[in-house]
C-alpha cells in the first residue's frame, strides 16, 4: 500500500445502531449539548405510526421535544421556511429526522437555515459554511442514499457541504418495518455507491474500508433479507440500512460515479426506480470496466478489504469482487421484478442523457464516461 | 405539515425495579467484602477512601459504594453527598439497564455494546467489574448467574452456599 500518494477522508457521523438504539437519542443529544430537538417526520412514517416507537423510546429521557410531522416527498422551500419557523419560535436546537428522502433533504435545509440566517439557503456551498446544530437521522427501511452525505437537494435546488452530514444516525431494528422493496431499492442504490467509491480511489484505505465493509454487509444480508421472514427478516434490514449508511459516508468521500448519476438521470427518465436502474447499470458494465481498467481493481482483494473472504466460491482476486457485485446487482434486479431491456422506452439521444449526469454530478462527471457506459449497456444502441 | 410539543414520559415500574436491583446490588457488595476473601482482596488493593456509583442516565438511580478510612467497604445509599467518587459507572439509559438487570445482558455483552460508559481508572473499574460479578454469583442462582457474567467461576460449593448465606444475610439485615 503506497501512503504517500495524497488521501483525504471526512467523517463526522456517529452510527448507533442495534436492539434499542433510539433510547440513546436522549444521552446522545445531551452529549451534543442539545436539550429540545424538533422531530421532522415523513408522511409516510407518520401514517405507519413510527413516532409512537420514538416516542416510547424517548420516555425516562428528561426531554422537551416538538415533532412537525407530515413532510411530503415532494417537499420544497415552503415546507423549510415552516420547519425553521416552529424551530426558532419553540427555542429548539437540533433536529432528528425521522424516514429518509425528502424528510432527510428538508432537515438539512433548515439546518442551514436555523444556524445562521434563513438568506445562506441562497448561497451555502462547500466553503464558508459555519457549524451548523446537530441533525440526527433516524433511518426507516428506503431512501434515497443521499441522507447521510454531503447533499441536499430540494425542489430542483441542491446545497453541498460537509457541514450538512448528519452528526448522528440512529438505526432500529424497530423502525424498519414497511415495504421490503423499499430497502432492496436502497440497497440497489447503496451497491451502486460503495462500488464506484471502492473503484474510484483504491489507493484511500479509509475509503475502502467503508466501501468494502458496505459490500460485505449486502453480501451476507441482500439475499437473506429478501427471503426472510418475521424478526429475522427485521435484522437483515438492520444490515441493509447499515450497508446504506458506510456507502454513503463512501460515496460522500468519492467522485460522483458515472453508474450513480446516469442511474438517477435514466431512472427519472424511464419512471423507475433508482437502485434498480442503478443495479441494472453496474452488473452490465462492472465487467467491461474490470477489462477496461484492471488496475483499479487489482488493488481490492477480498483480503486487502478486510473481510476475508467473499460469497463466491473459487474466485479470487478481483474476480471476486466482479462475481460479488454482479450476484448482487442480480439480486437487487430480481426481488424489484427487472423485466429486462424490453420494458424500457427507447431513446436516441445519448448525448443528451450524458449531459443530464454530468449536471446531475454537478460538473464533476465526464460526458465522455457516460457514452462509453451506455454503449457497454446498450451495444445495439437501441434500448 | 403539523406541529406539536411533547416530553419524554416515565417509566415508573422499570424505574422502581431498577432502583431496587442497584440498593440491594449495593448493600450486597458491602456485604460480600465483609464475607469473601478475594472481594476483600479486591477492596483491599484499592486506595482509602475510594468510592464508586453505578448507575442509570440521565437521572438514576444510582449506587454508592465506598471504602472507609478503616479499610470496611460501605454502601453509602443513592447519592454521594459531599464524598468524591472516583469511579462513575454509568448505563446509557433505563432500556438498557433493564436488559442488564433482567440478564438477558451480561456486564461483558452491554460493555461490549456501548452500553455502559466508564468515567474514572480502568484498573479500578476492572476490579469493580470483578466485584460486581462475584456478588452476581453470590445473587443469583447458577443458571440465571450464568447469563449475567462472563464466565461462571468454578467455586467449590462450600464457598457458594456459606458465601451466599452471609451475603444474603448481611445484605437484608445490614449487618
Amino acid at each position: 500500500m503506497n501512503l504517500s500518494s495524497p488521501i483525504g477522508f471526512l467523517c463526522p457521523t456517529k452510527i448507533v445502531s442495534g436492539d434499542r438504539a433510539l433510547e440513546n437519542i436522549p444521552n446522545e443529544l445531551a452529549g451534543l449539548d442539545a436539550r429540545k430537538p424538533l422531530f421532522l417526520l415523513s408522511g409516510e412514517a407518520a401514517a405507519q405510526g413510527l413516532f409512537r416507537v420514538v416516542e416510547k423510546a424517548l420516555a425516562d429521557g428528561e426531554m422537551r421535544y416538538g415533532v412537525l410531522s407530515g413532510v411530503p416527498e415532494e417537499a420544497d422551500l415552503t415546507h423549510v421556511r415552516e420547519a425553521a419557523l416552529a424551530y426558532r419560535d419553540h427555542g429548539h436546537d437540533a433536529l432528528v429526522a425521522v424516514g429518509g428522502g425528502a424528510v432527510a433533504d428538508v432537515a438539512k435545509t433548515v439546518n442551514i437555515a436555523v444556524s445562521g440566517r434563513p438568506e445562506d439557503l441562497g448561497r451555502f456551498h462547500e466553503t464558508g459554511a459555519g457549524p451548523l446544530k446537530p441533525l440526527v437521522i433516524v433511518p426507516t427501511l428506503g431512501g434515497s442514499g443521499y441522507e447521510t452525505t454531503r447533499w441536499a437537494r430540494l425542489g430542483g435546488r441542491r446545497w453541498r457541504s460537509w457541514g450538512l452530514m448528519p452528526k448522528m444516525v440512529v438505526v432500529d431494528p424497530r423502525m424498519l418495518a414497511g415495504d421490503d422493496k423499499r430497502g432492496i431499492s436502497a440497497a440497489g442504490i447503496a451497491l451502486a455507491q460503495a462500488a464506484e467509491a471502492l473503484l474510484s480511489a483504491p489507493a484511500n484505505p479509509f475509503l475502502r474500508a467503508y466501501a468494502g465493509a458496505a459490500l460485505a454487509i449486502l453480501s451476507r444480508h441482500l439475499g437473506a433479507f429478501v427471503r426472510g421472514e418475521g424478526r429475522a427478516k427485521r435484522l437483515h434490514a438492520l444490515g441493509l440500512v447499515n450497508a446504506s449508511q458506510a456507502a454513503s459516508i463512501a460515496f460522500a468521500n468519492a467522485p460522483p460515479g458515472v453508474v450513480h448519476c446516469l442511474g438517477r438521470v435514466l431512472a427519472r427518465r424511464w419512471k423507475q426506480d433508482p437502485g434498480m436502474v442503478m443495479a441494472f447499470l453496474l452488473g452490465a458494465s462492472i465487467e467491461e470496466k474490470a477489462r477496461r481498467e484492471p488496475e483499479a481493481f487489482t488493488a481490492v482483494t477480498p483480503l486487502s478489504l478486510g473481510f476475508g473472504t467473499l460469497p463466491t466460491p473459487g474466485a479470487e482476486g478481483f474476480g471476486a469482487l466482479v462475481g460479488t457485485v454482479k450476484a448482487l446487482a442480480g439480486e437487487v434486479l430480481s426481488s424489484l421484478g427487472w423485466k429486462g431491456q424490453g420494458i424500457v422506452p427507447s431513446f436516441d439521444d445519448r448525448r443528451d442523457l450524458a449531459r443530464e449526469a454530468r449536471e446531475e454530478a454537478e460538473g464533476g462527471l465526464d460526458e465522455e464516461e457516460c457514452l462509453k457506459l451506455l454503449d457497454v449497456v446498450f451495444p445495439a444502441g437501441e434500448v | 405539515m403539523e406541529y406539536r410539543e411533547g416530553h419524554s414520559g416515565e417509566k415508573p415500574f422499570k424505574r422502581a425495579y431498577v432502583a431496587l436491583t442497584l440498593w440491594f446490588v449495593g448493600r450486597a457488595v458491602a456485604a460480600a467484602a465483609a464475607v469473601d476473601e478475594e472481594i476483600a482482596a479486591e477492596f483491599a488493593a484499592l486506595p482509602e477512601g475510594f468510592t464508586f456509583s453505578l448507575g442509570v442516565l440521565p437521572k438514576g438511580p444510582h449506587l454508592v459504594v465506598g471504602k472507609e478510612r478503616n479499610g470496611r467497604v460501605r454502601y453509602i445509599g443513592g447519592d454521594p453527598g459531599s464524598r468524591r467518587v472516583h469511579l462513575k459507572m454509568s448505563i446509557r439509559n433505563l432500556e438498557a439497564a433493564m436488559l442488564m438487570f433482567t440478564f438477558q445482558e451480561s456486564t461483558a455483552t452491554a460493555t461490549a455494546r456501548n452500553r455502559l460508559i466508564v468515567d474514572g481508572e480502568v484498573a479500578a473499574a476492572c476490579a469493580v467489574v470483578r466485584v460486581l460479578d462475584a456478588v452476581e454469583v453470590y445473587l443469583l442462582p447458577k443458571f440465571v448467574a450464568s447469563l449475567a457474567v462472563k464466565r461462571y467461576p468454578d467455586w467449590p460449593w462450600e464457598r457458594v452456599v456459606l458465601g451466599r448465606a452471609g451475603v444474603y444475610l448481611r445484605a437484608l439485615f445490614g449487618m
